[in-house]
């Protein structure tokens, strides 16, 4: 029963965190944000599993956040308002050769970070950048300036 | 029969920036958002220095000593103490409460079943159970004396703990088993 509980709440709490702690996981992880994933879900272990190591223990565990991972999945396919709470909304970065700073700001994100992903697309420079969107799974989505694509199909 | 597989019409309603873009961004959530994790942050803040503290245990808040007015036990011991994290309590004899070689402290039963005390360092000569709790008997010359005990609590919870070497020398505290 108590290991349950906590597994629910190791779950729950590690959920949070990590919506909290902000949106850069996936392609945007760098080397210190890997090790506050690691850290965070490797000291979420201790309090989960507590000195119960056995292997009913484990099963129960794993059994009760597959339970919860599902009915959240399920909850946010019913709910957008529930999805935003837990993935948070697209964000516009940059939009026709503007940065929106609030965005920029409040996400924790340089320009050098747009810049990387603009290059992942092959672009040089940052005004080929049409719009700049910061995506639910913290990836940058890059859509290239029309002009570009133009000056692309003129050459 | 094979069942058909069901279809239904895309219906475009992931809202656009500038008309162009289906984004489906909402600045008004984010906004609530950013301020709630600014607030969340001042807490984890907040939680961070009172645990150095020792609000929550294992800092120099938690720390506590208690003695009787009359010298017999001088006990040192954390106040606030943590699940499953084991702590001393160490229990210091003045020279009254030692009568004939002996000392004698009695302790109410939840230093055992609440508190986890498995190890008492000098072994006492003797602990005997009874009077909802344990006598333990301690073979002493003179001061200084002093008992250790090792504790490591299994449940988090307020519990009360007593502990007396005579009628008259008698000490009351509660000691907080944070999860």
């Amino acid at each position: 029963m108590a290991a349950v509980l906590r597994a629910i709440f190791g779950y729950a709490f590690l959920v949070f965190m990590v919506r909290v702690v902000g949106r850069r996981p996936g392609k945007q992880m760098t080397p210190f944000e890997f090790v506050l994933i690691f850290f965070i879900g490797g000291l979420t272990l201790t309090f989960v599993v507590g000195d119960e190591a056995s292997f009913t223990n484990a099963l129960c565990q794993i059994m009760t956040i597959a339970i919860l991972h599902y009915l959240i999945s399920w909850t946010r396919t019913r709910s957008s308002g529930f999805a935003r709470l837990t993935d948070g909304t697209p964000l516009v970065l940059l939009e026709k050769g503007h940065w929106r700073p609030d965005a920029m700001k409040g996400m924790r994100i340089a320009d050098d970070d747009v810049m990387a992903m603009a290059r992942d697309k092959e672009l040089k420079t940052l005004d080929e950048i049409e719009y700049a969107i910061l995506e639910r799974n913290g990836e940058i989505s890059i859509i290239k300036s029309s002009e570009f694509h133009k000056m692309a199909a003129g050459k | 029969m094979a069942v058909p597989i069901r279809k239904s019409p895309v219906e475009d309603t992931v809202p656009k920036v500038n008309g162009e873009v289906a984004v489906g961004e909402d600045p008004e959530f984010q906004r609530k958002w950013w301020k709630f994790e600014s607030a969340v942050f001042i807490i984890f803040t907040l939680l961070v220095l009172l645990d150095l503290a020792g609000v929550f245990g294992r800092g120099p808040l938690a720390k506590a000593h208690k003695s009787t007015p009359d010298g017999v036990m001088n006990v040192t011991y954390e106040r606030i103490e943590r699940t499953g994290t084991p702590s001393v309590l160490k229990v210091e004899f003045g020279n009254n409460a030692i009568q004939g070689s002996e000392i004698q402290l009695w302790a109410n039963e939840n230093l055992v079943t609440k508190l986890g005390n498995k190890q008492v360092a000098p072994q006492p000569a003797k602990s005997v159970i009874g009077d909802d709790g344990i006598h333990y008997t301690f073979d002493a010359t003179k001061q200084p004396a002093t008992a250790v005990f090792s504790l490591q609590p299994s449940a988090p919870g307020l519990y009360d703990l007593t502990l007396r070497v005579s009628a008259s020398s008698e000490l009351h505290f509660k000691i907080l088993v944070m999860p």
